[in-house]
């Protein structure tokens, strides 16, 4: 009995500490539990779902119709478009093919060394790769500057710091995207907002792909309807680069830390 | 989580998208009012990038064969009027674009789009257009200098397996940054 007071002494407690700021109702109350976390749980779990589901595929496809946009100078935007396909052989081989009127590029990785071929010009480059996916992205991008389309489909899961930069999470409401009912999330990081809708069928994939540039006050966005093909077996052999006749390697500039002559 | 939290979660959902959609109402009024017509030809522009900046010197240089014009016969995308660039005005240089991953820049400490080698970038890849239309009046190539595409009679010659753009007296030693090719002006190899 005792113990039992004691323990209702201390709820009641519990109960000013948190209400008596406010002076207002229960509903309020309940309200401040969560005070001013700007992070839902929800949106995270589903993030993790849609991580976990993407590393059980052991190889897939991925088409995109993607639109990116150029800010000029006044802050007037114009969009893009291309198409975008991504073929994934886990753990160490990967094709990515975006072909655009603005830019055609074929990026190629297959455990030991990433090629990056540009068909219309015929000039291919090649570095050498570390062993995962997650690696040879990474030292793309600080390394020599090279983004990956759609790369995160590649990371998710992988890259334990991605959940860490998320500032705030989400959930908007189920949406239709073409034939799928998927589940819009938005998401917010330090300079970038980007939202993902998951599909809501068995496989709980990203149906959408919206990322929003901050750093920019007319905040680009890229978006990117995806389309899977988790049915279909992609080889290693099929992701391999072989330079086409009359191709020729250049060279792919580091990253400079400071001036950098390129001769 | 209360019965309120789902309205106030689609409100604040409604509101991000509207802001994203429309960023800035001021710039959409702004490119409306100017009418701009998005048909050919398209705005000329380039990346606004820090760090390429550093690398192109002079940026805005076209350094040329040592003709002038620049016809556009052999090149296969032979139907843009690039013999016929319109002025800085039509053709404005951009700042910034949009970002193809999550990550961009969380990974390093590059800030305002220091080495902003981005996949959607360049405008093409046969003719990167310059920034501004100075670039018409050409000069001698200064060894070293980058330039983002070469004249259109330039023939590719590789010397001690390391190709080149042979274009009269100057030679380029093309190269990625990012995903784009540049071409460096080089002392000939030969």
């Amino acid at each position: 009995m005792f113990k039992a007071n004691l323990r209702h002494v201390a709820l009641a407690l519990a109960c000013l500490a948190v209400g008596a700021p406010h002076m207002a109702g229960a509903q309020e109350d309940a309200d401040a539990e969560v005070p001013d976390n700007p992070i839902d749980p929800a949106a995270m779990a589903a993030l993790d779902e849609m991580s976990a589901s993407l590393q059980q595929l052991a190889s897939f496809t991925v088409t995109s119709e993607a639109t990116s946009e150029i800010v000029l100078e006044a802050g007037q935007k114009i969009q893009f478009g291309a198409h975008v396909e991504v073929k994934v052989h886990r753990p160490d081989a990967f094709r990515v093919v975006s072909t655009a009127d603005t830019q055609t590029r074929e990026m190629f990785y297959d455990g030991k060394s990433f090629s990056l071929f540009a068909p219309k010009l015929n000039y291919y480059a090649t570095f050498d790769a570390p062993p995962t996916i997650g690696q040879t992205i990474d030292k793309a991008r600080t390394e020599f500057g090279l983004e990956v389309p759609l790369a995160d489909l590649f990371i998710w899961g992988t890259d334990q710091t991605m959940r860490s930069r998320i500032l705030g999470a989400m959930v908007i409401r189920p949406e239709t995207i073409g034939s799928r009912t998927c589940m819009h999330y938005a998401f917010r990081q330090q300079r970038v907002d980007w939202q993902v809708w998951i599909d809501q069928g068995p496989r709980p994939l990203p149906c959408k792909l919206v990322i929003t540039n901050r750093d920019d006050a007319a905040m680009p966005q890229y978006t990117a309807v995806l389309t899977w093909d988790t049915t279909t077996p992609v080889s290693a052999a099929e992701l391999a680069f072989t330079p086409p006749a009359g191709a020729t390697p250049i060279a792919i500039s580091e990253v400079p830390e400071a001036e950098e002559t390129a001769q | 989580m209360t019965s309120r939290d789902p309205m106030r979660v689609l409100a604040f959902g409604t509101l991000s998208i509207a802001l994203a959609a429309v960023p800035l109402p001021a710039l959409a009024v702004d490119a409306a009012s100017r009418g701009v017509h998005m048909a050919t030809p398209l705005p000329e522009a380039v990346r606004e990038a820090p760090g390429q900046a550093a690398l192109m010197a002079p940026p805005r240089g076209r350094p040329s064969h040592g003709g002038g014009n620049r016809p556009n016969a052999g090149r296969p995308n032979h139907n843009r009027p690039s013999h016929n660039r319109p002025s800085h005005g039509h053709r404005p240089p951009a700042r910034g674009s949009s970002h193809v991953t999550i990550n961009h820049y969380e990974n390093n400490s590059h800030h305002g789009g220091h080495h902003h080698h981005d996949h959607w970038d360049s405008w093409d890849d046969h003719w990167h257009p310059v920034r501004t239309a100075a670039t018409v009046a050409v000069t001698a190539a200064v060894v070293g200098s980058i330039v983002r595409s070469v004249p259109p009679n330039c023939s590719t010659v590789i010397v001690n397996g390391i190709s080149y753009s042979q274009c009269g007296n100057t030679w380029y030693q093309p190269q990625y940054a990012g995903s784009s090719v540049q071409y460096v002006v080089v002392n000939p190899p030969r």
